[in-house]
């Protein structure tokens, strides 16, 4: 445990310095982890791609300014998150309130018996923008509906309702899932 | 899956299993993140070799598809809609009949005198192509260009695999019976003709044209207009005696500003005046000795804060 926490810090000193080598070792221990939440907010992989891409290049940028206040994992993830968000916007997709009414969840039914992250993946790709946006802060993130609401720039409660609704929609989908097991 | 009905369980069945989910990730992003980190830290941009987003930009000129490269067509077509001159050649491309002319005429008028649905669509196709190319090597150029009689000159060439990712991703049925990459054919023609910097000639990124008589160096694909003296504009490094007429699309086909050789070159401010925000932009830039010499680049450019 240490000595991984010493390598880490060894890994931001590198980095700091702009060292390729130290650059590279950074990007492969978070890559795939960092894409994965990528994933999470934009469903199209390029798209995912991108962010990602862009995403460390701030961090290269900035790691600087990484205080070891908190892991470095989640600073980077926040970047990753707020690179997201940016592109969401640039994007327009990030569009929360009225959006969505009429969307129908998706019929799971060929998910595989053993909901594992893949299938799980899958059904928050399949949430529309919004839902999935707010979902993504909130239960995997950890975000507060507070701190939702000053990120995405909507209530509190708009925060909240979206949430709920995403979960109400990835449940039924849970229970689909489910009931196609037998 | 049991007493999934109860409202923490959701969030922790999905935070459990998805927070430290990974996902393996494509090498080119990688050599994408290399490059822009080169081109910050090197400070001069125009070393820059490789263009940024290589992957996500192929991606979604294939994928996500028409959006793209359906939105910069369609500008195209609009700009051309003023025009009632009738199509003239079917096979020329936009650049080669309609050299700049002294004083009043811009180029953007000179485009649209020319309306050449057909090398549109072939010269749409090109650059979607380019761009594919140049995901396959992983180190392209954009600023290749599309000259007379480099279209018609690369039935012998090929371009492996890509041709057949654009068809069903594109949608677009000529793409797949147009003739491939532009650059492949000109790279093997005149493999010697390199004057551009050292860099280019590794980037296939090469016409038949001499570029030196255009440009200084490479278009640049990357700037930072954020004040802090290093590369805040995004320039056209034009040869002496040369004047450019530039646009910028964005990846919508949004025209976001255009500019001249009379500015030094484009500071990240879009058409009302407000900042572009960050990503990747399309140029066409429309280089001219203001007589009867003019050359069209195109190419992605990242704008970076």
């Amino acid at each position: 445990m240490k000595k991984e926490t010493m390598s880490e810090q060894e890994l931001i000193k590198g980095c700091i310095s702009n060292h390729p080598d130290s650059q590279e070792a950074l990007f492969k221990l978070f890559s795939g982890r960092m894409l994965a939440v990528c994933l999470r907010y934009v469903s199209n992989r390029a798209e995912a791609e991108d962010i990602l891409q862009d995403g460390f290049i701030k961090v290269f940028g900035k790691i600087g300014s990484f205080k070891n206040e908190g892991s470095l994992e989640g600073w980077i993830k926040r970047i990753m998150v707020n690179t997201a968000l940016d592109q969401l916007r640039r994007n327009k997709k990030l569009l929360i309130s009225e959006l969505d009414e009429n969307w129908e969840a998706a019929d799971h039914r060929k998910a595989s018996d053993s909901l594992d992250a893949k299938d799980l993946m899958k059904l928050v790709q399949s949430l529309p923008n919004g839902f999935r946006t707010v979902f993504n802060l909130y239960a995997i993130e950890g975000y507060s509906h507070k701190e939702i609401g000053e990120l995405l720039g909507i209530n509190e409660s708009t925060s909240k309702s979206q949430y709920s609704r995403a979960r109400s929609h990835l449940m039924k989908m849970l229970i689909r899932v489910e009931q196609s097991e037998f | 899956m049991k007493n999934v009905t109860e409202k923490d369980e959701i969030a922790e069945l999905f935070h459990e299993k998805l927070s430290g989910h990974q996902e393996s990730v494509n090498p080119a992003v990688w050599k994408g993140i290399q490059t822009g980190l080169q081109a910050q830290s090197a400070g001069t941009l125009s070393g820059a070799s490789t263009a940024l987003k290589t992957s996500g930009l192929v991606k979604s000129v294939l994928i996500g598809g028409l959006v793209v490269g359906g939105g910069l067509l369609t500008t195209w077509i609009v700009i051309n809609e003023g025009a009632d001159r009738p199509a003239m050649q079917s096979e020329s491309t936009i650049s080669t009949p309609t050299p700049l002319h002294e004083g009043s005429t811009t180029v953007s008028e000179a485009v649209s005198n020319t309306p050449l649905p057909t090398s549109e669509k072939i010269e749409y196709q090109n650059f979607a192509r380019e761009q594919s190319f140049a995901k396959s090597e992983a180190a392209p150029a954009f600023e290749a260009t599309t000259e007379t009689g480099s279209i018609a000159n690369n039935e012998g060439s090929t371009l492996p695999g890509e041709s057949k990712q654009l068809t069903p991703e594109a949608a677009r049925p000529a793409v797949a019976n147009t003739p491939p990459s532009t650059i492949n054919a000109a790279e093997k023609a005149n493999p010697a003709d390199e004057k551009a910097p050292a860099q280019a000639s590794k980037d296939k990124g090469k016409t038949q044209d001499t570029d030196s008589q255009f440009l200084t160096k490479t278009i640049p694909n990357i700037f930072t207009p954020n004040g802090d003296g290093l590369n805040d504009l995004f320039t056209i490094p034009l040869a002496s005696g040369m004047r450019h007429q530039t646009k910028i699309f964005d990846k919508s086909g949004a025209l976001v500003a255009e500019f001249d050789h009379q500015i030094e070159g484009w500071n990240g401010l879009g058409q009302a005046g407000i900042e572009a925000s960050e990503g990747t932009y399309f140029y066409v830039t429309f280089v001219s000795d203001g007589a009867k010499t003019s050359k069209q680049y195109k190419g992605t450019i990242s704008l970076k804060r």
